[in-house]
């Protein structure tokens, strides 16, 4: 028995998950017949919300579906804040991904996108700005659920689940640089990131420079090909956010 | 200046501080100087609640009834908004495998028995309880905190003696799979055969298994206490839980095989596991006369001396008399302020007919009077009937 | 409520005592005022460190929600505007448990809150007030209220209680109710009864608990 164990309620240690069987028939049978219908795939329905969490310097909410999964985000920005130890010329970023209901992603994953994610804001923060803090940031993924529209046999759905966190990638991007705003803390430019076919290629400046790019399994013939897509998405997601933050400053002016 | 010394006059300025920066430095104070106003920090009345709202079961695998979706493994949710706090709770299951020992063998009384049994042994013993996990987000990583550890063990120990979760309700009712003659699966679950009591017989497993309930609550945006709230949204997703059926292969329902390992020989079990059944489920069968609602209270003293002078009234204030404190009830605690000045509490848990499963009274401030609990039970007594209609709206 | 008690039992700490009512059994035992760490550091009074060790295995979460209470009780006690910036640790070693621990923890935290006290006096920490704590259950069917409850009274029980109550004015003045911590399922007038019947038991209790510490006490200073 470890240390972690004794600080949580984990109930026996006999117990074993529930492992639900995938083979009974009527299960696959049911999701052909109530297949959504198909709504071209890009079109995905995008909601913002910044603000709500009281006790951090800024929050945000993304909650983003289309036809082929649902995903709903919220990061929460704490500080800038002191840090202790020695002075630092600059502020320190750190981003935590956390999974939050489904227990979908492995930590190693989470880390590895969390530290892809930090060498982004490191070059999209003004950390100049901010020297002897840190500025702490918590990604939840509170939900993120596979619509079941298309009958995939089970080989391929498990490679689709595989590959999944990539798309998950440029709304952790978008609510970043929401709660980032949000808290107040200087940014170069707003942050976005676009994904197409496992690649994730993150712009500021228009899509004049890249800050960032992921490349998972999945067919890459066509870099190129691959940053103009992901720049389309980029300025739907930009003009999304900057609508989203004029209209919560129009709602703070008038309350105000 | 030498010859006026005696004479000299201090002069003292008064400072003033904006509200949001009196309330930081000094939380006593300012507390004092909103209830001297008949209000609270959070602009409330003495008695008002936070509203409360709430979705239920939205994020369960059993959402959608026609359509259960396969890879969530959610049996019951619950998102709980009260002011700025949002509490999200999802309960998963588990399985285990009963000691045969320890387990009463009740298996031949039928359902309805079964349940006057367990009324009539209203002892603890006979229940069981949910294994929560409470995650309080406040910007740090690291070991939980003893807030998060002695609200889940609360949590735990409440619905425990509360004598929500009949260890009854939790047994698995497991069916056989089976290969058909043409080579599909089938699955038959006993109690599904009634009318046919020969296959009733044959599927009599001599081994037995629990389902196990687990909890996890995410707190986003902790204001003030949240073991009330935690609570709440247990309730409410406890309400909905759906536990999925349970089956095991027909071949290795009662399977033993002999084995060797260096000379000796030995029977074992084959290992395998009971597999749920993916669309399947059946509806926990809570005590739900006993779901209860928690709310909580503070009793602070007003201070006569942070009153706020009315400077109209400026002849009537002699007629406070500044040695008599008068004691408050404050209910459902919030902000800061109320945390830290706030000694004496009473957290409640209440049903709507005015029964109470838990109560803790701490007097570590001002004296909790007979008159103060009565009140505050009468609240939570009102407040828990109001709760308990969320779910139906 | 029967019990016996022992103040001083153990030589390496400022203060420590027994405390044994049916088959639960406590020792506890305090140091203090001594220097904190600096996270404990508060600037204007005396911090508490609150230890509960289990009768078997290691301490859980079980243990910590015990500590939480034992903290409550004994923080208005303790005169803590006396020791600013200083630490006094108060550990309480369960030796039996004498119930049911996967259901109960109500005879357990009353002999802690019980020992905790004995020890803080026989520490010489200053103290505002005298506290004494029993627990109680109340039986299904009857409806009789017990108080010190045996193991197998609490478990065919309806609920369960722990009361502390603080005392003023040599044990004779109950100031305040410290902790009532109340599970199960109970009534209004049920509460009251209890509150009732545990204050002329609680009474009845510090008379005894001073009756210890003066006899500790009056050799000490005749010598």
């Amino acid at each position: 028995m470890n240390v972690q164990d004794r600080r949580r309620l984990l109930g026996p240690a006999a117990a074993k998950p529930m492992a639900f069987s995938y083979t009974t028939v009527d299960a696959v049978e049911k999701t052909v017949t109530n297949t959504p219908p198909k709504d071209g795939e890009g079109e995905e329905v995008l909601s913002l919300h910044t603000g709500f969490i009281e006790n951090c310097n800024g929050s945000a909410l993304v909650e983003a579906r289309n036809s082929r999964h649902q995903t709903s985000l919220i990061t929460a920005v704490y500080g800038p804040r002191s840090i202790r130890g020695s002075f630092t010329s600059q502020g320190t970023i750190s981003i935590q991904l956390k999974n939050g209901l489904l227990e979908k992603y492995n930590t190693n994953e989470l880390k590895e996108v969390g530290s892809f994610l930090m060498g982004i804001f490191n070059s999209v923060v003004n950390l100049g700005r901010y020297p002897k803090s840190g500025i702490d940031i918590f990604v939840y993924l509170t939900y993120d659920k596979e619509l079941q529209n298309e009958t995939l046999d089970e080989e391929l759905q498990s490679k689709k689940l595989f590959s999944q966190i990539s798309s998950l990638i440029p709304h952790c991007i978008t609510s970043i640089t929401l709660a980032l705003a949000d808290a107040g803390i200087e940014i170069v430019d707003m942050a976005a990131a676009g994904e197409a076919n496992g690649t994730v290629v993150s712009f500021i400046k228009n899509g004049e420079e890249i800050v960032g790019l992921w490349k998972d399994e999945g067919d890459h013939e066509d870099i190129l090909e691959c940053i103009s897509a992901c720049k389309e998405h980029y300025k739907r997601y930009r003009d999304l956010m900057i609508s989203c933050l004029l209209e919560q400053n129009n709602l703070d002016a008038k309350s105000a | 200046m030498t010859e006026n010394t005696a004479l000299d006059t201090i002069e003292v300025h008064p400072i003033t501080f904006p509200p949001d920066v009196l309330a930081r430095i000094s939380p006593e104070l300012s507390l004092q100087r909103h209830l001297s106003l008949g209000i609270r920090p959070c602009l409330r009345k003495y008695e008002e609640f936070r509203e409360v709202t709430i979705e239920n079961n939205t994020l369960s695998r059993y959402v959608d009834t026609e359509n259960v979706d396969a890879k969530n493994n959610i049996l019951g949710s619950n998102v709980l908004k009260s002011g700025k706090t949002i509490v999200i709770t999802s309960i998963t299951g588990g399985i285990i495998e009963e000691n045969s020992a320890s387990i009463k063998d009740l298996d031949d009384f039928g359902e309805d028995e079964l349940y006057e049994i367990t009324k009539e042994e209203n002892v603890v013993a006979n229940y069981a309880s949910i294994y929560p996990v409470v995650e309080v987000e406040r910007g740090r990583v690291g070991a939980c905190t003893d807030e998060e550890m002695t609200i889940s063990q609360k949590l735990y120990d409440s619905v425990l003696h509360s004598r929500i979760l009949p260890k009854q309700a939790l047994k698995v009712k497991a069916g056989v799979r089976s290969v058909n003659e043409d080579g599909t699966l089938s699955v038959l679950y006993p109690d599904e055969l009634e009318n046919d009591p020969s296959n009733e017989t044959n599927l009599k497993m001599k081994r037995k298994w629990s389902y196990v309930l687990y909890a996890k609550i995410m707190v986003l945006s902790r204001t003030g206490p949240v073991f009330d709230l935690c609570w709440n949204s247990l309730m409410y997703a406890l309400q909905d839980v759906k536990l999925p059926r349970a089956f095991i292969d027909e071949r290795a329902s009662d399977l033993r095989m002999t084995i060797r390992t260096r000379g000796r020989s030995a029977t074992i079990r084959e290992t395998y596991e009971i597999l749920c059944d993916q669309t399947k489920s059946l509806p926990l069968m809570i005590n739900s006369q006993n779901i209860a609602f928690a709310s909580n209270y503070g009793v602070i003293d007003l201070d006569p001396e942070s009153q706020l002078q009315d400077p109209d009234n400026a002849e009537e204030e002699v007629d406070i008399d500044m040695d008599e404190a008068r004691p408050v009830l404050i209910a459902d605690l919030d902000t800061e302020a109320e945390e830290t000045s706030i000694h004496s509490t009473i957290s409640v848990i209440a049903n709507a007919k005015g029964n109470y499963t838990q109560l803790t009274l701490v007097g570590a401030g001002a004296k909790i009077t007979p008159e103060m609990i009565k009140r505050s039970l009468l609240l939570s007594k009102v407040r828990a009937n109001d709760l308990s209609t969320r779910l139906n709206e | 409520m029967q019990f016996q008690a022992e103040v001083g039992v153990l030589d390496h700490v400022d203060g420590s005592s027994q405390f044994v009512s049916q088959d639960t059994k406590v020792v506890c035992s305090v140091t203090g005022p001594i220097e904190p760490k600096a996270r404990q550091e508060l600037p204007t009074q005396l911090a508490l460190e609150i230890i509960i060790r289990p009768a078997k295995g290691v301490a859980t979460t079980r243990e910590k929600l015990l500590e939480d209470k034992l903290r409550a009780v004994l923080t208005p006690i303790i005169n803590r505007y006396c020791y600013p910036r200083q630490l006094c640790q108060i550990t309480c070693q369960i030796l039996e448990s004498g119930e049911d621990e996967s259901e109960f923890s109500q005879r357990e935290l009353s002999c802690c809150i019980n020992a905790a006290f004995l020890a803080l006096v026989d520490a010489g920490i200053a103290m505002n007030s005298m506290c004494a704590s029993i627990p109680i259950a109340i039986m299904k069917d009857s409806n009789e209220i017990i108080d010190n409850p045996s193991a197998e009274q609490l478990k065919t029980s309806l609920s369960v209680h722990t009361l502390a109550l603080e005392f003023i004015d040599g044990g004779k003045v109950v100031k305040n109710v410290l902790l009532l911590d109340s599970n199960g399922d109970f009534n209004e007038d049920q509460l009251f009864n209890i509150l009732e019947l545990g204050e002329q038991k609680c009474q009845g209790l510090v008379k005894n608990l001073r009756k210890i510490i003066q006899d500790e006490i009056s050799p000490r200073l005749a010598a």
